[in-house]
């Protein structure tokens, strides 16, 4: 007979095989097993932002929330793709423009709630497949040490003068708000003039960088003199990095466009597995007391009338804005991304 | 019946011309099923809509990509090869003081994923960077303004050399130790001075492991995600990424894809030729051969790259570790830098990585048994080819064709932990076959027949013969595949189910936001749970001492 010299390591090994093994196969069961309260959101917010409303709801309800966070087109891409059998109960974004893209796909379930009727009708949905929770713009941000207020633009369109050569800084053109900014300005302005505008940024040598916060800390220190985002970054430079910093709302004369007012929202995807749970969400996050979360941690508009703008944000109905609906950044989404191809940016 | 004619009966011998027909099915299934992925790809590349190919070609996209990868992939294998062999010589054949200690701390850039270099080199250069800021603390603003910032081409050619040089390093010396010293003493005697006995002796000598290290580094490059994101540099695998999440559509990503999977193959080919070419039989000889005098600038050269690429990033990451111990934010909770957050990323790894590693092993097994000991038959070969896509798939690839393969087949399956271990299953599922092909070849055949020979059953021959004997390459495999699972990250980050976070995906979110404090725990954790790669190279080599 021959001893089998097999040693102790051999043993572990085989152990440690099983043990991970049964692990793999228990996963399923475990959520399985949670059905009942539970709710699977998919967020293109950045986490800080949403994750303090989200312990919130957790909190109120008693549901066992499943985050699953990453960039708003691909999460958009995830739910279509998902349609057969889908996971995503709730999709979160901060670009309203994709929840009306998503709707138009015929993906999302309709729910109009008292609480959803509060949010104004610009800012949802009008059969009720998306709503509005909170209202960004596209702003200026300058650095003080770099610019004197009275030499700043007075519009948006004015950066691609040489007088701004190399000084101006913003996102990715590719990026979901900037994308959205593009429609807004194709369709009040005509394609050719965003055309020529566009590509005399890239002559104007305007630096693309990758997210507002990167434009933000590059205005903050001074990297730039300029940039072009959301108009709460100015007032998270100032509490983060207390940098020389100051806002700016450019368009604001009575022939000019105004500016562009997204919406960050959610919508309820179709075929969902937690109804239920996911219309309480939607209601939870135009109720007031999120609304004053997303208005004073992150500065943006409250969309629940009635709940006030944080300190040191102008009031949204100060400014004058781009005619532009919010739904029209949905169907002509594409279109941009198509525009963009064409002219090879 | 004389039990002669029994002996020479007993259907357990190899017999030629005998084809273990179960064992051919298994590996055909496996390795379709490897394989899968890819051809999935390859199809759909190759009949989407042919104007996806010219508006990439009008865009001037595929071009770029092609000469941003080609640019890349050459700087990085090329400053990994001068880099590995300088190191390797300097540590083997000079008397570099300290030599001792060299070795090791030559290997433990290994611990750190490109990435995690990327992330610290990011943070820490820069005018607005960390040496910057502790400059400026120290009254020296003239030298903080000229730090320089290391991005697009620069930054990654540094980030992958320094990350990616121990493999050449460590191939390289175990050639220079395996070189007869007998032909180097002749060169010498003959009178070949130690520069063009460098060049004429000893480099071509080492050849064949500076191919394969060389084709190791070339396709590591080629399928990099995260360091060429990170240093904003775009090259196929990362347009790759850009397509399949910004475009609502596959089509670009796969054909974009299939150009990848091209160049990779025809590189591969194309090493492979070299190397077969360059193949050199030598008996060792352990004859010590006589140090030579080292100059000053290669402890240099070892110290340099010992502090940039290990010290250095595990400095930075310590740094922002105690600084967010000392100012704790709101943010320290939202992304999980208590213990028991990471603690639960980390079972998320090591249970995903675990099971990867295990499954590897039990589908490589009988794969590298049919391949070693039928190496004749039809077929057999040919199933090993194959199994071997995930070397020219990129991890950002094999999210995108599982994705399509399971849409089809299983969708229950999409998003679920089964198709992250498969993802790693089919990216390191070739390291696996490979350590087991080469233990199982160095395992006499002889030894099974005698087994056979006394009437041990199949199942018994493997038992208490075969196995045993191929412990060490089962676990240098096991430990092999297990870690580079752990420390996977695109394929996680497309196919993770939702709360299914694993280390690296915290990191690369955190990082990428900007939460360095938050990362840093994280990172400093999944550096640690790679030690056992080091132990995996330094038992290996004992073990073969040991059977000498």
């Amino acid at each position: 007979m021959i001893q089998p010299p097999v040693g102790r390591r051999w043993l572990t090994l085989v152990l440690v095989s099983v043990f991970c093994i049964t692990g793999v196969s228990l996963q399923p069961a475990q959520t399985s097993a949670q059905q009942g309260g539970q709710l699977i959101i998919y967020s293109g917010r950045r986490e800080p932002l949403i994750v303090p409303v989200i312990d919130l709801f957790k909190k109120a309800t008693g549901i066992q929330i499943t985050l699953k966070s990453g960039e708003d087109q691909a999460l958009a891409n995830l739910v279509l793709q998902e349609q057969p059998n889908p996971i995503g109960d709730v999709y979160l974004t901060v670009d309203s423009g994709l929840l009306e893209f998503l709707r138009i796909k015929g993906v999302l379930q309709t729910y109009t709630s008292d609480a959803i009727k509060k949010i104004p009708e610009r800012f949802r949905a009008a059969d009720g497949s998306w709503v509005g929770a909170s209202g960004r713009g596209r702003a200026m941000m300058y650095n003080t040490n770099l610019v004197k207020p009275e030499e700043l633009p007075k519009s948006v369109f004015e950066i691609i003068d040489s007088k701004w050569k190399g000084k101006v800084s913003m996102d990715n053109l590719r990026k979901e708000s900037t994308l959205a900014w593009i429609t807004s300005m194709r369709l009040a302005k005509g394609a050719a003039f965003t055309q020529n505008f566009v590509l005399k940024l890239k002559e104007n040598q305007v630096i693309f960088l990758d997210g507002g916060p990167e434009v933000r800390k590059a205005v903050g220190r001074g990297q730039v003199a300029l940039g072009l985002l959301n108009h709460y970054h100015y007032n998270i430079e100032l509490r983060d990095n207390k940098s020389p910093v100051g806002v700016h709302y450019p368009d604001q004369g009575p022939t000019d466009v105004g500016i562009l007012v997204n919406a960050a929202g959610a919508a309820i995807v179709k075929g969902a597995k937690h109804v239920a749970e996911a219309r309480k969400f939607l209601d939870f996050l135009v109720s007031a007391e999120a609304q004053k979360i997303f208005a004073e941690l992150n500065y943006e508009w409250p969309l629940l009338p009635g709940v006030a703008t944080a300190e040191g944000v102008r009031p949204l109905d100060s400014l004058k804005q781009t005619p532009v609906s919010l739904d029209k950044l949905g169907q002509e989404l594409q279109n941009t991304l198509d525009f963009l191809d064409a002219i090879g940016f | 019946m004389s039990s002669k004619a029994a002996l020479f009966d007993s259907p357990k011998k190899i017999r030629p011309g005998f084809v273990p027909w179960l064992l051919l099915i298994f590996s055909a299934l496996v390795a379709l099923a490897l394989a899968a992925p890819m051809l999935f790809i390859v199809y759909q590349g190759l009949t989407a809509d042919p104007s996806i190919w010219q508006r990439l070609w009008r865009l001037g996209r595929l071009q770029t990509l092609f000469i941003n990868t080609f640019i890349l992939t050459l700087i990085v294998t090329t400053g990994t090869l001068f880099l590995g062999v300088a190191l390797a010589w300097l540590t083997e054949r000079t008397n570099v003081p300290g030599k001792r200690w060299w070795t090791p701390l030559l290997s433990l850039p290994l611990l750190i994923p490109g990435y995690l270099l990327a992330i610290a080199y990011e943070s820490f250069w820069s005018r607005w960077g960390l040496l910057a800021e502790v400059l400026t603390s120290w009254g020296m603003n003239d030298i903080a303004a000229i730090v320089p910032s290391i991005t697009g081409l620069l930054g990654a050619s540094i980030v992958l050399i320094l990350s990616l040089y121990p493999y050449v390093y460590l191939l390289a010396r175990a050639a220079l130790r395996g070189v007869n010293t007998a032909l180097e003493d002749t060169a010498r005697t003959c009178g070949l001075n130690p520069r063009k006995f460098f060049w004429f002796m000893t480099l071509p000598l080492i050849r064949p492991s500076l191919v394969a290290a060389a084709l190791l580094v070339a396709v590591m490059t080629m399928a990099d995600y995260a360091v060429v994101a990170r240093m904003g540099f775009p090259t196929f695998t990362n347009a790759v990424y850009s397509q399949l999440t910004t475009r609502l559509d596959r089509s670009t990503a796969s054909v974009l894809s299939l150009a990848l999977i091209v160049a990779t193959v025809l590189l591969i080919m194309f090493q492979l030729y070299l190397w077969g070419k360059g193949r050199h039989y030598y008996r060792t000889s352990r004859q010590p051969i006589a140090p030579e005098a080292s100059s000053s600038r290669g402890l240099m050269l070892i110290l340099i790259v010992v502090l940039s690429a290990f010290l250095l990033p595990v400095g930075i990451f310590l740094y922002w570790m105690v600084q967010g111990w000392l100012h704790p934010t709101q943010a320290n909770a939202i992304w999980g830098t208590g213990l028991a957050d990471l603690l639960r990323f980390a079972w998320h790894g090591l249970l995903s990585a675990g099971s990867a590693a295990t499954l590897a092993l039990a589908l490589a097994l009988p794969m590298a048994y049919l391949s070693v000991r039928y190496r004749d038959r039809k077929f057999s070969r040919g199933f090993a080819w194959l199994s071997q896509a995930g070397l020219a798939l990129p991890g950002v690839l094999v999210a995108l064709g599982l994705a399509l393969v399971l849409h089809r087949t299983l969708p229950e399956l999409y998003f679920s932990v089964a198709a992250l271990v498969i993802a790693y299953l089919i990216l390191f599922f070739p390291f696996a076959f490979q350590t087991l092909e080469s233990g199982l070849t160095q395992i006499p055949q002889s030894l099974e027949e005698a087994a056979r020979m006394l009437r041990q059953k199949t199942v018994s021959v493997w038992r208490h013969v075969t196995l045993p004997l191929l412990v060490p390459g089962l676990m240098t495999a096991w430990v092999f595949v297990f870690t580079n699972a752990l420390r996977e990250l695109p394929a996680t980050l497309l196919l993770r189910p939702p709360g299914f976070d694993t280390l690296p995906v915290r990191i690369w979110i955190a990082a990428g936001e900007g939460y360095l404090t938050q990362a840093a725990p994280a990172a400093l954790l999944l550096i640690a749970l790679s030690l056992p790669l080091l132990f995996l190279l330094d038992p290996v080599r004992t073990e073969s001492k040991r059977t000498k």
